[in-house]
């Protein structure tokens, strides 16, 4: 469970944003979160609902948008999502693939600030 | 009151990439080769790398170690019977190591003094995978009791590890390891993956990874 972790340094980096806009209220972050990343959607939305608590973020909300595994597929010679399972197979034809593109990201990508 | 939406474009963990780069830069300078385990509680990882230390040392390699654990000694007690330089990083409740963990161990080191460095992960094969600890091989160890099937429940970890070590092959037989199921299952989740067979009690399989090892440190076996 490193969650709770990912969880605090979210609201950190949300706290030091906040600060660069005269401790403005902070609605909204928003996160990329690949499905290889190493952590789940609904453990880190857990996570962060007991982590904003006692902190000026406590009305915040997270707003994941969750990037699939996409790998290149030499047969295909196309960027393809992965097979289900989440096997570094194309989806579409089924071939196996090193090139992994998309899949680790775990970024925050935007604030919604109060101004 | 309005709100506004501020494009921000920041990795969640970049404060761990940020030391995690200067850690490996560090071992490029004082020519330190690092390799990580990571698998899940008792498939054998401390065994295979105290028997990796015992063999290293006796090949004339200047080998260490740095044992995450999440509350003893243990391991770190067993892996310095190798005669060889262990720290034990104890970390807790938290259930992976960080780069941070792995800067503030080595401070007392003199890492020109190091061939290879070993890093032993905490027993766990979901939270490690999110952290880069500067290393240069990650290895993923799996034995053959925890069945074939392990690389396509945990894709993550071990599409970021380098090698797969099957570890416990001397049991294989007592439960009917499917090689050929596992080999497919490392490779669905990581195509084209290296992939070592040891026992750690018997030794099989000791010496290929060793060489193995070797040549991919560049080092000559002195022995």
């Amino acid at each position: 469970m490193h969650e709770l972790s990912i969880a605090m340094s979210i609201l950190e980096m949300a706290e030091e944003e906040s600060a660069k806009h005269g401790h403005a209220q902070v609605e909204a972050v928003h996160v990329r979160l690949g499905a290889f990343s190493g952590v789940t959607k609904e453990a880190l939305v857990g996570a962060f609902e007991v982590a904003r608590e006692g902190t000026e973020l406590k009305g915040c909300r997270l707003e994941i948008e969750e990037v699939p595994v996409v790998i290149f597929c030499r047969r295909c010679q196309a960027e393809r999502e992965v097979m289900e399972g989440r096997e570094m197979r194309c989806g579409v034809c089924g071939e196996l693939s090193r090139d992994l593109r998309k899949g680790r990201e775990m970024e925050i990508t935007a604030m919604e600030i109060e101004t | 009151m309005t709100t506004r939406l501020v494009e921000v474009r920041q990795k969640v963990l970049k404060q761990n990439d940020v030391v995690a780069r200067a850690l490996r830069e560090r071992f490029h300078a004082a020519g330190v080769f690092v390799v990580s385990l990571v698998s899940s509680p008792g498939s054998g990882k401390t065994t295979f790398l105290e028997k990796t230390l015992v063999m290293g040392r006796q090949r004339g390699w200047r080998v260490a170690a740095l044992v995450g654990d999440l509350a003893t000694d243990n391991d770190a007690m067993r892996l310095a019977r190798s005669g060889a330089p262990v720290k034990q990083i104890v970390t807790g409740t938290v259930c992976h190591l960080d780069a941070q963990m792995v800067d503030d161990a080595l401070k007392e080191w003199k890492l020109e003094d190091i061939d290879i460095l070993f890093i032993e992960n905490v027993g766990n094969l979901v939270c490690p995978a999110s952290y880069d600890l500067g290393e240069d091989l990650r290895l993923v160890l799996f034995s053959v009791t925890e069945g074939e099937d392990k690389p396509r429940k945990y894709p993550t970890i071990f599409n970021t590890a380098d090698v797969a070590i099957i570890t416990k092959v001397d049991l294989a037989e007592a439960v009917e390891f499917d090689r050929v199921a596992a080999e497919a299952s490392v490779h669905a989740v990581r195509p084209g993956m290296e992939i070592k067979e040891v026992s750690a009690k018997t030794g099989r399989g000791m010496e290929e990874w060793m060489g193995f090892l070797g040549r991919i440190k560049g080092l000559k076996s002195k022995s």
